[in-house]
């Protein structure tokens, strides 16, 4: 065992002497993620070039039966950045945190909310575009909704805007019906187009009505669960609530400041909400994952390397069983990818809080979790090298098949700026390792499927390489 | 004489494209304690399937090699604990300097703690390369690499060691010190020395015996006095003759009509082989008291009016041995 341990401190030894290669692990990905942090985020701005996104907002909501529209509260978050006057009074009744904001306007340091520039797309603003030739009057009514999603569309096409949010007219029965026991539960769902052509500020959009609808729908369901636990035990007391009791509970749970949940303040929340910490974590995470891909790879088939350089045949013909020598390199491989990622998130976070001002935590603060996406990502990346080191034949064929896949990868997963449909990055195991971060870096802690998966798919194929390569290694 | 080094029926086989191909066909050899043993064989001749058959790199399909006494199939870890090996390239970490290297290897062989240092400190003392010890092997020169190669393979003080090719590519300087060092081994250490080489006058000057590999097979085994022997001490005379091309008939005619010469032939211009300029035809001829044959071969070849460039004569060594068993030089 003492030996696998010397092999595995080696490589670790050899790796990080290497000029080169740390220009390839370390300094590569780092540099393109800095320019682009540079480019988006603006070094020592507070304000961020990608603001103001335009987008279209279509409220088709109908008031619940309680009177309450949730459409409305979401329509004005995106086109004034606060909840509607006549729930802002409301909100006084709520109990309001020392340490944040009062009332429901978005403050503060810039937020994802802070991006858009939502404006209330009805009849009079499409006939407007209409009148001025920006669009071809669509078919229809102009007073339906078809006329109105139609004209939006064209309107995205034509560029006058980013994005179009939808809000269905079910909105409000939908999110009404997870909080009241009193209802069965209907689903619903709001539609965002976005420009294909300006996928980061569309993906922004789609960001931001994704937070505020999920601070919804959980203020609903913890909201729900209340309800459904005093239904159970003061049925009597459930019965002689008015709606607008409830409406009341329904405006505590998205006012800001509130201890249960927290909507405007923080719509992504306890993130690193800056678009530089964002693109950095984003962009950062990719690149790291990209060139993690080849420093798992290239470990593993440095063994053909140094049977060319004859280091290994001096290892075989030492007293040293071949166990030790195949797990001293897979070790040193999985802690030179987890140094490599780690020395990353290091640097981009210095990276990041230079571009901020001030020290900002852009991988989120769950250190625990991180650390275990980490290691996910050493074990996938370390395994998909062995099982290359398996298949291929020759470290000519393994540099060429690899790259070639680590491209593919790279693509499939959104490591060079633009998305491909989530049904096929989730082929990349880039995708679930930027999605964890994502997540993490949002404040959303939730990435125990990403981990899975990362671990599952490391430790598949490290077992098949591991079996294909050991039957050529004792060749 | 103890017996350190021993293989019994050591055959490989292979198949290469659907058929069988023996590689190694049946060898029995004994090195003594002490002894330098060089082997020798051209490319193909199955020498490096030997060595790696008896350095545990590769299984015998057949028969086994023992080191010390132990099977190097059956007892693989005590026979290797006996063989050091300085491989033909520099079997290095560039990137780590010369310390890190010989402790990294020194550990492969179980050294540790106080031993470990007192071994490099003794090795890197041995190949005079303490001052350079903190500086990476990419910066080393070609001579000095090669002196913490060898230093690696002695580092577990082995008493075997097999040496392949280890003073390839170096100056003159550093490759009489690496011959010094060979010589030291034996001398001082009692180590037993697997030598393989392609210049003959290493193999003659350092060995005690030489065995010569061919097709799988050893053709020839003995010391070099007795492989000069069984080619009845003949010269070897080499004729440069520019472009002029000797033709077959002329070859023969000497080879039939001269006397003493036992083999004659042409190596043509831009061939490789024993012509290493590339630049002049070389008529080479093989005979018993080759200088009284001289002016009879220097009419004939005049005769035919051919233009003689320059003439060597030289004396009965293992070149001609390996040429008159294989047909073909070392480095053929």
């Amino acid at each position: 065992m003492n030996k696998l341990w010397v092999i595995a401190f080696k490589e670790i030894r050899t790796r990080f002497t290497d000029r080169n290669l740390l220009l390839i692990m370390i300094a590569a990905p780092l540099a393109i993620s800095t320019i682009i942090g540079l480019a988006f985020g603006g070094l020592g701005r507070t304000t961020s070039p990608i603001r103001d996104i335009p987008v279209a907002v279509i409220n088709n909501d109908q008031p619940s039966a309680n009177g309450t529209s949730f459409g409305i509260m979401l329509a004005d978050l995106l086109t004034v950045g606060q909840l509607p006057a006549g729930t802002s009074s409301t909100l006084s009744a709520c109990t309001q945190h020392p340490s944040q904001s009062s009332g429901g306007t978005v403050e503060g340091s810039l937020t994802l909310s802070n991006l858009i520039n939502g404006i209330s797309f009805d009849e009079t603003v499409a006939q407007g575009l209409v009148a001025n030739q920006t669009i071809a009057a669509p078919a229809g009514s102009p007073d339906s909704p078809e006329y109105l999603e139609a004209a939006a569309r064209a309107a995205i096409d034509k560029g006058a805007y980013t994005a179009v949010v939808i809000i269905p007219a079910d909105f409000s029965a939908a999110l009404t019906s997870l909080a009241d026991p009193r209802q069965s539960l209907t689903s619903t769902s709001i539609e965002v187009y976005g420009n294909a052509g300006q996928g980061l500020s569309a993906g922004i959009v789609r960001s931001v009505v994704d937070s505020i609808t999920a601070q919804m729908i959980s203020g609903n369901i913890a909201i729900g669960a209340t309800m459904k636990e005093v239904a159970t035990q003061q049925p009597a007391l459930l019965a002689s609530a008015s709606s607008s009791d409830i409406s009341k509970l329904f405006v505590c749970a998205f006012s800001p400041g509130n201890d249960l949940i927290q909507l405007a303040d923080v719509p992504v929340q306890a993130a690193p909400t800056s678009v530089a910490g964002a693109i950095l974590v984003t962009f950062g995470s990719s690149q790291a994952l990209f060139f993690a891909l080849f420093t798992g790879q290239n470990g593993i088939l440095s063994m053909y390397e140094e049977r060319k350089n004859w280091t290994l045949q001096r290892i075989l013909i030492s007293p040293t069983p071949r166990w030790a020598i195949l797990g001293g390199k897979l070790v040193g491989v999985l802690v030179s990818v987890i140094f490599q990622l780690l020395a990353l998130v290091f640097a981009l976070t210095i990276v990041g809080s230079l571009i901020e001002g001030h020290l900002a935590f852009i991988w989120g603060t769950d250190v625990v979790r991180l650390g275990l996406v980490l290691l996910a990502v050493a074990v996938a990346v370390s395994g998909l090298g062995i099982l290359l080191a398996g298949v291929l034949k020759g470290i000519e064929q393994a540099n060429i098949v690899g790259s070639v896949l680590n491209i593919a990868l790279g693509v499939l997963g959104g490591a060079f700026g633009f998305q491909l449909p989530r049904s096929v990055a989730q082929v990349s195991l880039i995708y679930w390792a930027r999605d964890a971060f994502d997540t993490l870096a949002a404040g959303r802690g939730d990435v125990s499927l990403n981990i899975l998966v990362l671990f599952a798919e490391g430790i598949v194929m490290f077992v098949i390489g591991l079996f294909l390569f050991s039957r050529r290694f004792n060749a | 004489m103890d017996i350190m080094i021993e293989t019994k029926d050591l055959t490989k086989t292979y198949r290469s494209n659907g058929s069988l191909v023996e590689a190694v066909k049946g060898i029995d050899l004994t090195v003594g304690k002490g002894e330098i043993f060089s082997l020798l064989g051209p490319n193909g001749a199955g020498k490096t399937t030997t060595i790696s058959m008896i350095s545990g790199l590769m299984e015998p399909t057949r028969g086994d090699a023992f080191i010390g006494g132990y099977s190097i199939t059956h007892q693989p870890l005590q026979a290797k604990r006996l063989l050091g090996v300085v491989p033909q390239e520099i079997a290095l970490y560039p990137t780590l300097n010369a310390r890190q290297n010989l402790e990294f290897f020194g550990r492969m062989y179980g050294l540790s703690g106080k031993d470990l240092t007192h071994r490099v400190d003794a090795m890197l003392d041995f190949v005079e390369l303490s001052d350079r010890q903190f500086d990476r092997i990419e910066t080393y020169s070609g001579g000095m690499k090669r002196r913490i190669n060898i230093a690696a393979g002695l580092l577990h003080d082995p008493q075997v060691i097999y040496m392949d090719e280890p003073t390839v590519g170096i100056d003159p300087q550093s490759r009489r010190r690496i011959l010094d060092t060979v010589k030291q081994l034996r001398e001082q250490r009692g180590m037993t020395v697997l030598y393989t080489t392609h210049l003959m006058e290493e193999a003659q000057e350092l060995s005690d015996r030489v065995g010569i590999i061919d097709h799988g097979e050893i053709i020839a085994l003995g010391t070099p006095g007795d492989l000069i022997q069984q080619v009845g001490e003949q010269d070897r005379l080499i004729f440069k003759v520019g472009h002029a091309v000797v033709g077959n008939d002329m070859v023969e005619k000497i080879r039939a009509s001269v006397e003493g010469v036992t083999q004659a032939r042409f190596d043509p211009p831009g061939e490789e082989g024993e012509n290493k300029t590339n630049i002049s035809g070389l008529l080479i001829i093989n005979a018993k008291r080759g200088r009284k044959a001289l002016p009879f071969i220097l009419h004939l070849v005049e005769e035919a009016g051919i233009e003689i460039e320059s003439v060597e004569v030289h004396e009965p060594d293992l070149e001609a041995v390996f040429l008159h068993l294989t047909g073909r030089a070392l480095r053929d």
